[in-house]
């Protein structure tokens, strides 16, 4: 029941330092000891002298990144990564998809899989493969598609969630759109589920909940592998009695079954600076509306929510009003994730109604709550839902659309024509694109 | 030759026993009882009883166990169960008002044919190393028994939405594909640990404690680790659970490579038996001891092998025939190419135009083109199922594998060779990808000249088509 996680890339080697340091610290100070051998089994393994020895496997083209990010999980003291798990090169992609994923990918091939190998050789069972990259970028995004595209078929049974990190709107990358667009349409055939956090609404999160004043990525980093970890440190699904012995397969089939959607986004509560959460006390009931909001409306965080928008039945009851509620976020399925004191008390039916989802799908297959009374992270009571929905509509239209406008006046293709990527396979991205568009949108 | 041919069946039937033997069916006789059978020896007639009933026992589940005493109620079960499951050879006929089979009638060789029979249909010998697997290893998986009621019920409610029903199936279907990820990782793991114990646990000086520690996530009850800290026995109960078992698939593996070769001889034992029959036959005509009635199905069994050969040899003559008949067609026309052709039916002169001769040559090619993809199977719909083999089964119908008993009831074919359906599906696809070139080219040509008609406007040729994911 083991996950083995592949970092790509500068982001996502920094992301995943920052998961499992996460990890670790939740687990370590967990008085659960079932809950700690069990978070332990999936994400570690035993080193050498008994230490934790993380389940991953680092890539980057470039040496800076991946020497920081051992040297920092050494430096932890807790955990360290693998001796020999990672692997990287002198010279960077430049941040040009096609360099990663025509030239790099295909020239590491063996090596990135033969490390990927040893690692899934030391789990008894591999629950599933998790990647983790930026979107925009030139050897996250184009080597990471190249890579899951090699996983895909070397581990065809195994389920593998990709975490993308979604550039800022405003990114300093000028062909990021391309970069995104390129993986994201590719990723789609091969991934089982994308699970998003866009840099936006993590930089306000920090903003305005954390207090930060000087946002770095490592802070951004630091909560979206708060996210990562509350969604996947050991719960207990609503049908066993221990702690599930295959998460990554339990969370696919209860959110992405159907293979046209396969975008996550995650909402979590409550998030606050470490200094404000030893003086605040937490009630389920508003925890549960707040987050219950957060989906309807479409926000990422308990702060700025709009009030007004009401799930669909309550506009079908006012008469002549049978269009959507504009701002309703509809969502397709949602996986409830509570942890904490008194969770069994916890009242979870506000998410169980039929108005938030599609009336093809019966809400007992489109609603799945997973509970442990472990608390994660130090929160006293914590909720974390992720949703397949139409929330990243508006950022991937938006993508697609500034994408399509540089790609009507040719620009910069020459770039990615140089490493064999063709106007063709541009249009072809657009086409996948749109047509998951075109899903969400007529959900 | 001969005696190659009989070492070989030889082996054949002893891998069968073999295989019997370790399904634990009771008192399997030794090959030399299989070939004295075949040529309706009267002293294995008791053996060959013994072995079907035992293997009877073990397939069809009786209601009361209490009436296997005596010879005669063994026989009499025998004959029911054979009769139940399908079978009508003349000695299991049930008598109409006697009540007595006249066991002197039956001999080895008719047993012997019941037993082929019993194996030809269904998947009876499946059925037992399943039922033998689930007995050595509880925790294996039982061979596809899902539970249907609630299956039909998560199908069914989706009906009611409309348009939305074939998107509830694929939501559906794409929960079941990761459950049976979920269980092979399960089975995987399942491998993994054992192999974890075993080497501990075949050296001399065990580990266990380790073992068990390594195993952390497998539930070990204290118990079994109490046990453990002392000595390897539980592992090595298992370790030798998983030989047996290993042996088991092992002997069954071994069987199923030699099986066409047994049906081979299974056929010369029907022959023998209709030779056997011919000269009876020539000597009292009409025996038939066991009573006027007899079904259809007994007749069409009993002089089978010898209709059988005939058919064979007529269809091979007629086919030889044909071939024939087809190389002098070939070569007359031939030589009749090169003065003219004066057969063909036109109004024009032939020979003083080769240009209208290529483009009817192009017609009648296209035509015969249109006729092929009008009758592949995929022109008209997917109907194509290839059908599957129903595993589980307990009581076999007359389905018959080698088709040699029944010539009357063959009834459809019940299953396709693997090749067969590649073969198939591979015509499909090929039809398919001709058919998509088609309607690509047809519509990337109107969109050209629609986008040509229209001022301003650039056409971007449209895109390859996107692969599909696994």
């Amino acid at each position: 029941m083991s996950v083995v996680t592949v970092q790509l890339g500068q982001c996502g080697n920094q992301v995943g330092q920052e998961f499992f340091n996460v990890l670790c610290n939740d687990s370590s100070n967990a008085k659960d000891k079932h809950y700690k051998d069990c978070s332990h089994e999936r994400f570690f393994r035993e080193g050498p002298s008994q230490d934790l020895r993380a389940r991953a496997v680092l890539i980057d083209m470039e040496p800076k990144v991946i020497s920081q990010t051992i040297a920092k999980a050494v430096k932890s003291d807790k955990w360290r990564y693998g001796e020999k798990s990672h692997f990287c090169q002198k010279q960077g992609s430049g941040n040009n998809w096609a360099n990663g994923f025509s030239v790099h990918g295909p020239k590491h091939e063996e090596v990135v899989q033969d490390l990927v190998r040893k690692e899934v050789e030391q789990c008894d069972r591999l629950t599933g493969i998790l990647t983790m990259m930026s979107l925009a970028g030139g050897t996250g995004s184009g080597m990471g598609t190249y890579i899951t595209q090699c996983l895909r078929d070397t581990y065809p049974h195994t389920s593998i969630l990709n975490h993308v990190t979604w550039p800022y709107n405003t990114g300093e990358v000028i062909v990021q759109n391309y970069n995104s667009i390129l993986t994201l349409s590719h990723l789609y055939q091969f991934s089982d589920a994308i699970l998003v956090h866009e840099n936006d609404a993590v930089h306000k999160i920090c903003a305005q909940l954390m207090n930060i004043k000087h946002i770095s990525f490592n802070d951004v980093n630091k909560v979206i592998a708060h996210h990562l970890g509350s969604t996947l440190q050991p719960v207990y699904s609503t049908s066993s009695s221990c702690y599930s012995r295959n998460p990554i397969g339990e969370f696919m089939s209860s959110l992405v079954n159907h293979p046209e959607y396969k975008l996550l986004s995650v909402r979590n509560i409550p998030q606050m600076s470490s200094t404000s959460l030893a003086y605040s006390v937490f009630h389920w009931p508003s925890l549960l509306k707040h987050l219950r909001q957060m989906l309807i409306a479409n926000a990422r965080m308990e702060e700025g929510i709009d009030w007004a928008v009401r799930a669909r039945s309550v506009s079908i009851s006012d008469k002549g009003r049978t269009t959507r509620e504009p701002g309703f976020n509809k969502s397709l399925a949602n996986l409830l994730i509570l942890r904490g004191k008194d969770v069994s008390g916890a009242e979870i039916g506000g998410f169980k109604d039929p108005a938030l989802y599609v009336p093809w799908l019966p809400v007992e297959s489109a609603f799945s709550s997973w509970s442990s009374s472990v608390p994660f992270s130090g929160y006293e009571k914590s909720a974390t839902l992720v949703s397949n929905s139409q929330s990243l509509l508006a950022p991937l239209n938006n993508m697609v659309g500034k994408a399509w406008n540089m790609f009507a006046s040719r620009a910069y293709i020459h770039q990615y024509m140089k490493f064999a990527i063709s106007e063709e396979d541009f249009l072809d991205s657009f086409t996948v694109l749109e047509q998951v568009i075109s899903s969400y949108s007529q959900l | 030759m001969q005696r190659e041919r009989s070492v070989k069946a030889k082996e054949v039937i002893e891998a069968l026993i073999k295989f019997l033997s370790v399904l634990e069916v009771d008192s399997v006789p030794c090959a030399e009882t299989f070939r004295r059978a075949k040529f309706n020896k009267q002293d294995v007639v008791q053996n060959l009883w013994d072995l079907l009933r035992s293997i009877l026992v073990k397939a069809v589940v009786l209601e009361c166990k209490c009436q296997h005493s005596d010879p005669g109620a063994q026989a009499r079960f025998v004959r029911s169960a054979l009769w139940h499951c399908g079978y009508g050879g003349r000695w299991v006929v049930p008598p109409q008002a006697d009540g007595c089979y006249g066991d002197c009638g039956v001999g080895s060789r008719e047993l012997l044919l019941a037993f082929g029979w019993m194996l030809s249909s269904g998947s009876l010998l499946e059925f037992l190393l399943g039922e033998r697997v689930l007995q050595m290893q509880p925790l294996a998986l039982p061979p596809a028994q899902c539970d249907k009621g609630k299956e039909s019920m998560g199908v069914g409610r989706g009906s009611a939405g409309g348009t939305g029903d074939l998107r509830h199936l694929q939501w559906e279907y794409g929960k079941l594909r990761y459950q049976w990820r979920a269980l092979l990782a399960a089975q995987d793991e399942r491998a993994k640990l054992i192999h974890k114990a075993s080497p501990h646990n075949s050296s001399s000086s065990p580990r266990p404690s380790l073992v068990l520690s390594d195993m952390g996530s497998q539930p070990v009850s204290p118990s079994t680790e109490a046990a453990g800290s002392g000595d390897a026995s539980p592992l090595s109960k298992e370790m030798e659970k998983t030989r047996r078992l290993n042996q088991l698939l092992e002997t069954y593996l071994q069987w199923k490579l030699l099986e066409p070769l047994f049906w081979r001889w299974m056929e010369s034992v029907i022959d023998s038996q209709s030779a056997d029959q011919c000269e009876d036959e020539g000597i009292a005509p009409t025996p038939a001891p066991q009573g006027p009635w007899m079904p259809t199905a007994v007749q069409g069994c009993c002089p089978s092998g010898d209709w059988v050969g005939r058919r064979r040899q007529h269809l091979e003559t007629l086919q030889l025939q044909t071939q024939s008949a087809l190389h002098t067609t070939r070569g007359g026309s031939s030589f009749r190419r090169g003065p003219g052709r004066q057969r063909k039916p036109s109004s024009t002169d032939p020979e003083a135009d080769p240009v209208k001769q290529l483009e009817v040559e192009r017609e009648v090619t296209s035509r015969l083109q249109g006729f092929s993809a009008a009758f592949t199977p995929t022109s008209i719909d997917n109907g194509f199922i290839p059908c599957l083999h129903i595993q589980g089964t307990p009581a076999p119908h007359p389905s018959h594998k080698p088709n040699k008993h029944g010539p009357y009831g063959a009834g459809p074919p019940g299953k396709l060779q693997a090749s067969e359906v590649i073969q198939e599906l591979r015509g499909r696809e090929a039809f398919l990808v001709r058919e998509l070139e088609e309607a690509r080219w047809v519509q990337r040509t109107a969109l050209r000249d629609q986008a040509n008609g229209l001022e301003g406007v650039i056409f971007i040729p449209p895109p390859k088509r996107c692969h599909t994911p696994p």
